[in-house]
């Protein structure tokens, strides 16, 4: 939601291009083209800060990759040193990770003998995309259904007991959520399986995102009712029922598009929110993603890894933000530029 | 959102707030709890009983109320321990963050123009970043420090207050007490301190207790991943990641610090969102549930045989509204006759209840309005029907033009779209449906035919916006149109441009109309009669011409006088005075306080409506001309 208000300053008072098109079909022009390359040129500085930042504040930790319980002889340390560079000067490490990023290359990880961090990452993307886009997808059809139920029956006991729960839902965080799931589900009723993640098939997932997305669909509900509940007091809904439309036109063709807007905006930050819960979820229910290579990694002093893993990170809710502001461009014709 | 309110009515607000209330009682418990807590337990939280080792169960035997965890700790002295940890981050944490934003915010706001440019293009930079993972490497890269913790989270969530703060400074600097200040040569910080810091004071309590959850989450999430305080210094956190691990063996260890953990955010997020209800209340829900509209039975008696031509017939038309603090009466009593093809101007002031009036004869009064009285139209009762009865009404038989062209388009929709789709729901196919709106286009005299048909409404003009709402309006043929302040919000020029449109559509197509403008000329030059409205009843009606000749109840004359002044080139005068609450009307007649000819009956009694015998009426107890003395 902050993110939105900033979002609009930004393409407000744009013209939309007058396509030539039918009403329902407009084809994408140039302008979304470099829109989408110009908003990517931007999250350049930001990718950039996140690199320096994090490159500087491992570094100026206490302890090393190579710290162990039993020190090693003087002369392999020195030989791991010159094999991973870090027996130069700190300006050249840094100069030389930016070199190989540049290229594409996030270096080798200093725990994993003999892995990059690429295909760490590689590893463990697609189990966490499943897992992340599940919830995703479901905070947004659930809590998107339930804010709409909500906001249609508006001051009934349905519409307060919602929001009550939803309420409870953005209060209690995913790592109360998990293990009480568990403690719950698998524990007690024994009706599903505690962690894991490809052996039981799909009961394995019920928990995991089910807690990863609990939050969200409350926030999205939320979101939603307050959304729809302004967009039916807007003038032109009323205009439209003067008109002698039906409800259900008013509502699908008039109220559902501009009351999706907000929501969309919200996606970005919901997308953040999802990523770090999934550092949590994916470490309660044991499941081989990317979120436990962060924290094992920053405790080891795995500095490619952790630099790796944020980089990820930082991209993907820079690549959602983008996403988000094309299908905003795409559903509401005000926010095209010229 | 509004911050700056007077301090008065807020607390009054919050109070009212059950919801509230609850959550301020449990937090005080809480707190409560977690400060005398410890002392009351018989075991510190940090001495280990080894009788109670793997868990014993809660119980008031062995003085583990609730019960211990895996070696043998009292959990009810950890998680009052723990509670003090985690609310002290809370506190502490969103006190950085407070001090950081609002100084931050103000300076930006305060500066404006460049460095405010320069100042949020950072906050934006750093607003990308994955912060809760920088937080978490600062933790594990530097230990477990209390006041790192407190630094990284409120490092964190400074920069929302910052762009909430800077807003509210943005708006404030223009204020005229900031101006004054600065015209007097005071230097900036002390302006900022003195006169913009206590009016960001609203936003800034709002956004601290919103914030002070969001802290602790991110605490407990620290300590879960066990990078929170050091052991055996605990907080909710840790002790919910404690009692994950040992949730088989003893499930309580998990059970009692999530719950009280949930119930603290829980109560935080409550009361802060009634706070931010409490302080604008434009941005609180309706109050109570919104009861169904339901007509009373039809004041007077309709029982009267209407004459064939009389389209309209209004009579007792009351709106209510039921608020906790009362009822307010929009709508008091107005009675309406409109023949077919007939044309009524109601005037008034805004407020006095005449687009109540005219969403009342469409059944679109919002959400909570009680409309009672009766509206009779083509000799059916209207008040009291269902969405199916003024679906067949809206559109077909009474068509409005809205007061907003700007807002009463849809955004999202072409022109085309919208024609088209009014078309269809009024039985046109497809094909005929275009040729439809492209006809209506042309009535209502928008030149480009088809492109025009393809263009967003933000592509239009106020003036082309108001055009395509009468052909929307129009397309249907309805037998009677409301035309609500139609060129309010257009300049001069193309007021008289759709005026004129209006008048002429409305002899073409032998339709009625109804005029509502807060401005005298306009409705005695557009319609044959006039009402004039004022605190919700109907002070005076004739024919236009007499209307605006003769004035016969003050209030007319007040409005004719100031628009007279006008066009004599001086500045309109208005009538001395507010218009009334409609909330707290004055008793007696309403106008009586604004009134140079008021005396002590007209504050006794409602003046009752009298009938001239010359076509007019009025309700007045001592009119101009003395006519019905």
């Amino acid at each position: 939601m902050r993110r939105s208000e900033n979002r609009r300053h930004r393409i407000r008072d744009k013209r939309c291009r007058t396509g030539a098109g039918a009403a329902s079909f407009r084809p994408v022009p140039a302008s979304v083209l470099s829109l989408a390359l110009r908003r990517l040129l931007g999250a350049v500085p930001t990718l950039l800060v996140l690199v320096t930042l994090v490159f500087f504040l491992m570094r100026a930790a206490p302890g090393g990759p190579f710290d162990r319980e039993r020190t090693l002889p003087p002369q392999i340390e020195a030989r791991l040193a010159a094999e991973y560079r870090l027996d130069q000067p700190l300006w050249r490490q840094y100069l030389h990770y930016l070199g190989r990023l540049a290229h594409g290359d996030l270096g080798p990880s200093f725990q994993y003998e003999g892995f990059t961090v690429g295909e760490l990452i590689g590893s463990g993307a697609p189990v966490s995309a499943e897992l992340g886009g599940a919830a995703l997808l479901l905070a947004l059809l659930l809590g998107g259904g339930l804010g709409c139920a909500a906001a249609l029956a508006r001051g009934s006991a349905v519409d307060r007991a919602l929001m009550l729960v939803s309420m409870l839902g953005i209060s209690v965080p995913n790592y109360v959520t998990a293990p009480l799931a568990i403690l719950l589900f698998a524990v007690l009723l024994n009706w599903l399986p505690a962690g894991g993640w490809s052996a039981h098939g799909m009961a394995d997932a019920v928990l995991p995102v089910l807690a990863l997305a609990l939050p969200q669909i409350a926030a999205i509900a939320r979101l939603t009712r307050a959304s729809l509940l302004e967009v039916l007091g807007a003038g032109f809904i009323r205009a439209a029922r003067a008109h002698g439309l039906g409800e259900a036109r008013v509502l699908l063709g008039h109220a559902f598009k501009p009351a999706a807007l907000p929501v969309l905006s919200y996606l970005g930050p919901a997308a953040a929110g999802i990523l770090t819960g999934s550092v949590v979820v994916e470490q309660t229910f044991g499941i081989p993603g990317i979120g436990r290579y962060f924290v094992q990694g920053a405790l080891n002093r795995d500095y490619t890894l952790v630099l790796g893993v944020v980089l990820f990170y930082g991209t993907l809710i820079v690549l959602f933000n983008l996403l988000v502001d094309l299908l905003y461009g795409w559903l509401d014709p005000r926010a095209l530029p010229a | 959102m509004n911050g700056i309110v007077p301090a008065t009515g807020w607390a009054g607000r919050l109070a009212a707030d059950r919801a509230a209330r609850a959550a301020a009682a449990v937090l005080c418990g809480v707190v409560l709890l977690v400060a005398i807590g410890p002392s009351l337990s018989p075991w510190p939280y940090d001495a280990v009983d080894f009788d109670g080792a793997w868990g014993a169960a809660p119980g008031l035997a062995g003085g583990h109320w609730l019960g211990t965890d895996e070696i043998g700790r009292d959990l009810f002295a950890r998680v009052c321990q723990g509670g003090r940890i985690s609310l002290l981050v809370g506190v502490a944490a969103t006190l950085v963050a407070l001090l950081v934003g609002v100084a931050y915010g103000a300076a930006a706001g305060y500066a404006g123009g460049r460095v405010d440019a320069l100042m949020m293009r950072a906050v934006d930079v750093l607003y990308a970043l994955p912060f809760m993972f920088l937080v978490v490497l600062l933790t594990v890269l530097f230990g477990r420090h209390l006041l790192l913790i407190f630094a990284a989270i409120g490092g964190v969530y400074w920069l929302d207050m910052a762009r909430i703060v800077r807003g509210q400074t943005l708006s404030l600097r223009r204020r005229e007490f900031v101006e004054a200040a600065r015209v007097a040569g005071a230097p900036p910080w002390r302006i900022v301190r003195r006169h913009i810091v206590p009016n960001l004071l609203g936003v800034v309590v709002v956004g601290a207790t919103l914030t002070m959850p969001q802290v602790i989450l991110v605490e407990s999430f620290l300590s879960f991943l066990g990078l929170g305080v050091a052991e055996p210094a605990t907080s909710w956190g840790a002790l919910v990641s404690e009692g994950a691990h040992a949730m088989e063996t003893a499930p309580w260890s998990l059970v009692f610090p999530a719950a009280l953990l949930a119930l603290t955010l829980l109560c935080l997020n409550v009361l802060g969102d009634a706070l931010r209800d409490a302080l604008d209340p434009g941005h609180a829900h309706a109050a109570g549930p919104v009861r169904p509209a339901t007509a009373e039975p039809a004041a007077g008696t309709a029982a009267a045989l209407e004459p064939a031509q009389e389209l309209l017939v209004v009579q007792g038309l009351r709106v209510d509204y039921p608020r906790r603090s009362g009822l307010l009466q929009a709508v008091r009593g107005v009675d309406l006759r409109l023949a077919r093809g007939g044309t009524l101007g109601i005037v008034g002031e805004s407020g006095c209840g005449k687009s109540q009036t005219a969403l009342a004869l469409l059944g679109l009064l919002p959400a909570g309005a009680r409309p009672g009285g009766s509206v009779r139209l083509q000799g059916r009762e209207l008040l009291g029907g269902g969405a199916r009865q003024w679906r067949g009404v809206r559109g077909r038989v009474v068509g409005l033009v809205p007061q907003e062209p700007m807002t009463s388009l849809n955004p999202c929709r072409t022109i085309g779209a919208q024609l088209d789709e009014v078309a269809r729901c009024h039985g046109l196919g497809g094909a005929a449906a275009r040729a439809e709106s492209l006809r209506m286009l042309d009535a209502v005299r928008i030149a480009g035919g088809a492109a025009r048909l393809r263009q967003f409404p933000h592509e239009l003009s106020g003036g082309m916006r108001q055009r395509v709402l009468i052909a929307l309006a129009l397309l249907p043929r309805p037998a009677l149109l409301v035309a609500d302040e139609p060129t309010t919000a257009l300049d001069v020029t193309v007021q008289a441009e759709i005026l004129a449109l209006l008048g002429e559509l409305q002899r073409a197509l032998g339709m009625a109309l109804i005029l509502i403008t807060h401005d005298l000329e306009i409705a005695a030059g557009a319609c044959d009669r006039v009402l004039v409205m004022y605190a919700g009843r109907a002070v005076e009606e004739g024919a236009a011409a007499a209307l605006w000749s003769a004035p016969r109840h003050p209030y007319t004359a007040g409005l004719l006088a100031c628009r007279l002044r006008a066009e004599a080139g001086a500045a309109p005068l208005p009538i001395p005075g507010q218009p009334p609450d409609a909330a707290r009307p004055p008793g007696g007649c309403a106008f009586h306080p604004r009134c140079a000819r008021a005396q002590a009956r007209c504050r006794d009694a409602v003046p009752a409506w009298r009938d001239g015998g010359d076509g007019r009426g009025i309700a007045c107890h001592d009119p101009l001309d003395g006519c019905a003395g």
